[in-house]
Parts: structure tokens; sequence; C-alpha cells
């Protein structure tokens, strides 16, 4: 015979007193972390803060012998190879994401969706060599000979593609940038479909739209929200990129029309010159670089984390 | 009770022999997979311009019946019918066919109401553009005309360009019925319309439907046996995947030859 056996509560509730405190104070030091990585890198970039004002955001001099210090340069690389990256990234990601939800049959899907999450777990060091010496000789070899032959003449966007084929610069960049945006693009556009009620889909098919007119015009539209939330989060994870960008984007310290030309971004300023910095504002303004890449990542990640979740509720 | 009440002064208005076939069920038995089987040898006829209602418990095989019509049960790996669904003299699970217009000329409206993500004005003309080539000012007749008809017209002719997802429920659903005529099917199959809706939007979504009956086949898919009774002219009731009994409505309600239909439409199970 069955029966039902009470378990009691230990009457000594001191263990779990004790447990509560360990996980809190787990909890806890997120925030002080946070906090003082934030604090940390404020007083470090206060000399260099002070020293240029509010010139050191906009002026685009990197000058070690002369002591001159400006932003600009390393924050126009950031910006401009982060967008470069998710603009190619986007609409192969989107491609994947209906390919692996609507068009693949199911068996198939699992294992492709396997290989893009492996590429995720890829160090971005190997993607930083992969692209320095395979995909730049290449690249230059290839495309950059051809659209110099082909683009550069052309009026307003051939500007874009001026300059000696070497292969590193900042277009290169913005490419491996997007092989390693990929993954989490994908995966969460592919999320966000999975999502879709089927009737929606049955209701479309069921005026007899076709394959091509039902993602087009209405699943895709369908999650416009978490595909902008999905955009601006890679776009956090591009601008704090380092080791691969630190490869492949030319560490120039200069601003130009040309997307083949080298530029910088501050992750690889950083990495490039920390170790060398001789001055104590030298030391300052790098940190300065930290502060700032600090900043934009963080306001650009809350913000994509505030758009996924509002379309999450809807 | 109350359908007693409502079919005393029912009266059929056409002789059967009357009629012709809209669609014709024959034979039909129905997978979801490999020893899945969820329909056993249907023959159901679908009389034109008359409502035809399927009743039955749940998981009977109601809904997946009206999913082998248009055929839209393609859309999932592993499942198949075999046997014969005929649209007119065209056999729409025999031979080559296209899938799309056959499912312009059987149209279909969810349980769920499911505008698409897109205004009032293109939920409308999004399907009409599919298939017609139609000027600004024909586009813009047409989509007045199915709102008409789905009397969402007077409600909505103010905010054709807002989103269709501000609209109610019943709006939503009426919304996708004047999607569906819009394109001037032959055929227009009903999956428990109602069953999301308020009593009022159900009684709306009613009343539009004994409205269309003049201009369209219905068949409609309901758990609510009183609406069966108030809006259809033929029922079907269906038991484990097996059409038990098909007629006239009245006959199916007050005096049915199963034992089971009449069991079922006395509400001794359900």
């Amino acid at each position: 015979m069955m029966k039902a056996t009470i378990v009691t509560a230990p009457t000594s509730t001191n263990g779990d007193a004790v447990f509560q405190r360990i996980c809190r104070a787990s909890a806890f030091l997120i925030g002080i972390l946070m906090l003082g990585i934030m604090l940390s890198l404020i007083m470090g970039a206060w000399p260099a803060l002070q020293h240029f004002g509010f010139e050191f955001f906009t002026s685009a001099q990197w000058n070690p012998v002369t002591e001159e210090f400006g932003a600009l340069n390393a924050l126009y690389g950031t910006i401009i190879s982060s967008v470069i990256a998710v603009a190619l990234a986007l609409p192969i990601s989107i491609g994947i994401a209906v390919f692996l939800s609507e068009l693949c049959p199911q068996n198939w899907s699992r294992p492709i969706y396997i290989g893009i999450e492996l590429l995720a777990a890829v160090p971005s060091i190997i993607y930083g060599m992969w692209g320095l010496f395979v995909f730049a000789p290449w690249f230059s070899q290839g495309f950059q000979l051809w659209a110099g032959q082909h683009l550069a003449g052309l009026p307003l966007i051939g500007g874009m593609f001026q300059g000696p084929p070497m292969g590193v610069g900042l277009l290169t960049a913005g490419i491996i940038l997007a092989f390693m945006i990929l993954p989490i693009l994908t995966s969460l556009i592919k999320e966000a479909l999975s999502t879709l009620p089927n009737v929606l889909r049955e209701a479309s098919y069921g005026i007899g739209a076709t394959q091509f007119e039902v993602i087009v015009h209405v699943l895709l539209p369908a999650i416009k929200g978490p595909i902008f939330g999905a955009l601006i989060l890679a776009l956090g994870r591009a601008l704090g990129e380092t080791m691969a960008i630190t490869f492949v984007i030319g560490g120039a310290q200069s601003i130009s029309s040309s997307l083949f030309m080298p530029a910088t971004s501050i992750a690889a300023t950083i990495a490039e010159q920390f170790n060398e910095a001789t001055g104590a504002l030298q030391i300052s303004s790098l940190i300065g670089l930290g502060l700032v890449l600090f900043m934009i990542t963080f306001i650009v990640m809350g913000v994509a984390r505030i758009l996924l979740r509002r379309s999450a509720q809807q | 009770m109350s359908q007693v009440a409502v079919l005393s002064d029912y009266q059929p208005q056409y002789a059967q022999s009357a009629l012709e076939h809209s669609m014709e069920v024959q034979g039909l038995n129905f997978y979801y997979g490999k020893d899945k089987q969820a329909l056993y040898e249907i023959d159901l006829p679908v009389y034109h311009n008359r409502v035809t209602a399927l009743i039955g418990p749940s998981g009977c095989g109601k809904s997946t019946l009206l999913r082998c019509m248009n055929r839209i049960y393609d859309l999932y790996h592993g499942q198949y019918a075999e046997g014969d669904v005929k649209l007119g003299k065209q056999s729409i699970l025999k031979g080559p066919i296209d899938l799309n217009t056959l499912r312009s000329k059987v149209g279909m409206v969810f349980q769920k109401p499911t505008p698409f993500p897109m205004t009032i004005y293109d939920n409308i003309a999004f399907g009409l553009k599919l298939y017609h080539r139609l000027s600004r000012r024909d586009l813009d007749a047409r989509v007045q005309e199915a709102l008409e008809k789905a009397q969402l017209w007077e409600e909505v002719k103010d905010k054709l360009h807002s989103e269709a997802s501000g609209l109610s429920g019943g709006q939503q659903q009426r919304l996708c019925i004047a999607r569906t005529i819009a394109l001037k099917p032959d055929v227009i199959l009903m999956d428990e319309p109602t069953s999301a809706l308020d009593p009022i939007a159900t009684q709306g979504i009613e009343k539009l439907i004994t409205e269309l009956r003049d201009d369209y086949t219905i068949v409609i898919v309901t758990h609510n046996m009183q609406q069966a009774s108030r809006i259809s002219d033929y029922t079907g009731f269906m038991y484990l995947g097996k059409l038990v009994e098909f007629g006239e409505t009245e006959k199916i309600f007050t005096h049915a030859d199963n034992e089971k239909t009449r069991e079922y439409v006395g509400g001794v199970f359900g």
C-alpha cells in the first residue's frame, strides 16, 4: 500500500540564511564590478579629459610625439566598420533564418543551425589571423583590384573604392566583423520567426500567396521589431570587438573617404598602443578611448534590450 | 432547450435534389503521418450557395476535414490524404493542380483572427494584387466592396490606412472574412470563426454568414451546436474521424437517424 509521507521542513533555517546571503553577495558583486570599472575608467581618463577638454572627442590628432590626442579617428573607424558589418550581415542572416525556419526540410535545419552556432564559438583572434593571412590577400587581388578599375570612377560612391589594394582596411574589418555577428543575428531572427503563430502562415497561404509573397509581405514585416532589436544588439557586439579588428583594420590614425584605406578603431588603438605608451597623457588618453567605447556599447546594448523586450511583450 | 425553439420555425427552402455540388468529398482518408490516421472514408457533399456545418466533439476530425478542402495541410511535412475531393468537376487531390489558384477559389477563415501586419486597406488589397492587375480606382472599389459585404466598411472607412492590429477582435475577424471574399472564391471554409470572440461579435459574424449565403458556398466547423442550428442548411456530425451522419440541419437536430448523433445533439456527451 502506498502511503504519502510528509516531509517536514527543517526547524533550523540558519543554513538557508547563509545560502541566501552568499547568493545575494554574488549578485551585488556584478553591480560593484560594473561601477568599479566605470569609476576607474573615469579616473584614469580624467587627466586627458582635463587637458584636452571636449576637443578630445572631436580632434583627429593622435600624435604621441607632440602629445596631442583626440578620439575622432578611432571613433570613426569603430562606427563605420560596425555599420558596414551590420549592413552586410543583416541581409545574409535574414536569408539564413528564413531558409532554416521556413524553407529547408526539418532534418536539415538542425545541422545547419549547429554549424552557425559553432561559428560563434570561433575565438576572435582566429578570425583576425584568418582575416589577415587568408582573406585580406585574396580580397586585395580579387575584389579590390576589380573595384579599383570599375567602381572607383563612379560619381558619388567612387570615392569609397579608391586607393591601393592593400587587403587590410576599413572594409576588410567590416567584412570580418560581419562574419562574427552573423550567428547572433541569425539565431535571433530565426527565434523571432519561430514565435510567429502557424495560423498566420496558413492564412497567408490560404489566400493563395506564394512562398515568396508570404515571407516577404507577411512574415518578415511581422517581426520588424525583433529584427531591429537584433540589429542593435549585433551592432553592440561589433562595436566592442578588438582582436580581429586589430589584425585587419590597418592601424592607421587617419580618416579617409575610401573604405580601402587603413584606419583604426577604439579597441584596436588601445590594443596596439597600451604596451608602448610612454607619457602619462597618452595612457590617460587611451583610457579615455576606453571610456568612450564603454559608453557607446552600454547605450547601444541598453537600447537593444529595451527594443527586444518591448517586441517580446507584444 | 433553446435550439428547439429556434428550429421550430425553420423551413428548408429547397429540395435537395435540385442542388448543385460546389465541392464533393469522396472516400477521403487523412493521415497526420504514417499510422496516424485522422479521417476514415469521408463522403460529404457541399451544396452550392448553402451553409454546411460540421459538428462533433473535439478531436473528431472536423477541422482536419476542412483543411483537406483547400489542401492547407500541404504546408506540413508528413501529412497526406487519400481518396478524392472535388471542386466542381475538378479533383484537387489527384493530378497536377495549382495550389495558389485553388486557395483563391476556396478561401479560409480561421479560429483566431489573423490580420496581416499591414494596414486595413492593404490586408484586403494584398490578396487582390496577387491575382489581378487593377488600377488604383478599381482596387479601391474592390476593397470597399469587400469591406461592405463583410459589414465592416462603416466602421473602418475613415481609418483604412491605419494598422489592422488596432481593430477589435470581432472587427479583425470580419476583416479576415472581407479579405477572403475580396477574391470572390467559390467556397469559404470557416474553422470555428467565432470561438475567440465575445457574444456580440459572434452575433455579428453569424448574421454576416447568413447574408453571405446568397453569393457563397460556406462550410463552417463549429463546436457550438446552437450556432450550427441557427446558421446552417446542412449539418454533418463527425465522431472519431468518421462522418456519422449528414443531412438537412433540421433533421439532424430534431430526428437524426443515428443514435450517436441524437446523443451528441441532445447533449449526452460532448
